[in-house]
């Protein structure tokens, strides 16, 4: 995984800010390979509950994230009750790493 | 009064170009939202009705192309002409928001997210779609209101260019 522990510790903050201590945040996609560089840090949220005004937090969660992580690029994903389980999301809870 | 130099003008037609994208939005802004009824309901009938998405697609790319030039030309050329450093958006962004013209660098780039929404997930899902259009209705008015400040401040700080402004929103 190509994150700092201090990365990872900031990621962590702030989605329990926005979406509370209750979901579970785990990262996916390129980032999780070693042999690559740089690249989107891609970010899945799951709650077993329903989430309201998702795209806001959503939206704010990666607008905070750049403010605070030097400007990466963030690509935030959100699966609550209401998401229905499409083969994108099953592949990604494939791989997915809980942080 | 002296002849605005290079560099001012550069600043003053990127003010011009954000005046006519900031009309242009306002324009669009008034069929979706003062003309229509934007609910569920009319989210939900988008897939059929060609002309209102075509009313949607003016509107969302006025609202990505002022917030580019806003981000990306004019606050770095406002930047300059005070004799601060351009630095990179986020960081321009912050100085902006010290500088008192724009309320919240935090909210900005979260407008820049809802944007992105609407552009890659396009009429996925339409419950998020018109959370996306609510939320992009309240952020197009606190972009006129950057472009407001943004003009008082450079006719405050640089009065001899304020005849070359264009008007305010």
């Amino acid at each position: 995984m190509r994150l700092t522990s201090q990365q990872i510790q900031t990621i962590k903050t702030l989605v329990s800010e926005v979406f509370g201590a209750e979901v579970r945040v785990h990262l996916f996609g390129s980032r999780l390979d070693d042999s690559k560089k740089g690249g989107d840090i891609d970010l899945l949220i799951q709650s077993d509950q329903v989430i309201d005004h998702k795209l806001r937090k959503t939206a704010s969660l990666a607008a905070r994230l750049q403010l605070s992580l030097d400007e990466q690029k963030f690509d935030v994903v959100v699966k609550d009750a209401q998401t229905a389980d499409t083969p994108f999301y099953q592949e990604v809870s494939r791989t997915a790493a809980l942080l | 009064m002296n002849l605005p130099s290079r560099n001012y003008q550069k600043l003053i037609t990127s003010f011009e170009i954000a005046e006519k994208e900031a009309r242009h939005l306002r324009y669009s802004w008034n069929q979706l939202f003062k003309q229509r009824n934007v609910d569920l309901n009319w989210v939900e009938r988008l897939d059929e009705e060609p002309d209102e998405a075509v009313v949607l697609e003016a509107f969302v790319s006025r609202f990505s192309r002022l917030q580019d030039h806003i981000a990306g030309r004019l606050i770095p050329t406002w930047l300059e002409s005070l004799a601060e450093q351009p630095s990179s958006q986020i960081e321009n962004l912050n100085k902006a928001e010290k500088l008192g013209v724009v309320d919240s660098a935090q909210d900005w780039l979260t407008a820049g997210q809802i944007r992105n929404y609407l552009v890659h997930e396009y009429l996925q899902d339409p419950k998020s779609m018109l959370e996306a259009l609510q939320l992009t209705r309240e952020a197009s008015l606190s972009f006129f209101a950057v472009y407001n400040a943004l003009r008082e401040y450079t006719a405050k700080a640089l009065p001899d260019l304020a005849p070359s402004l264009p008007a305010n929103l």
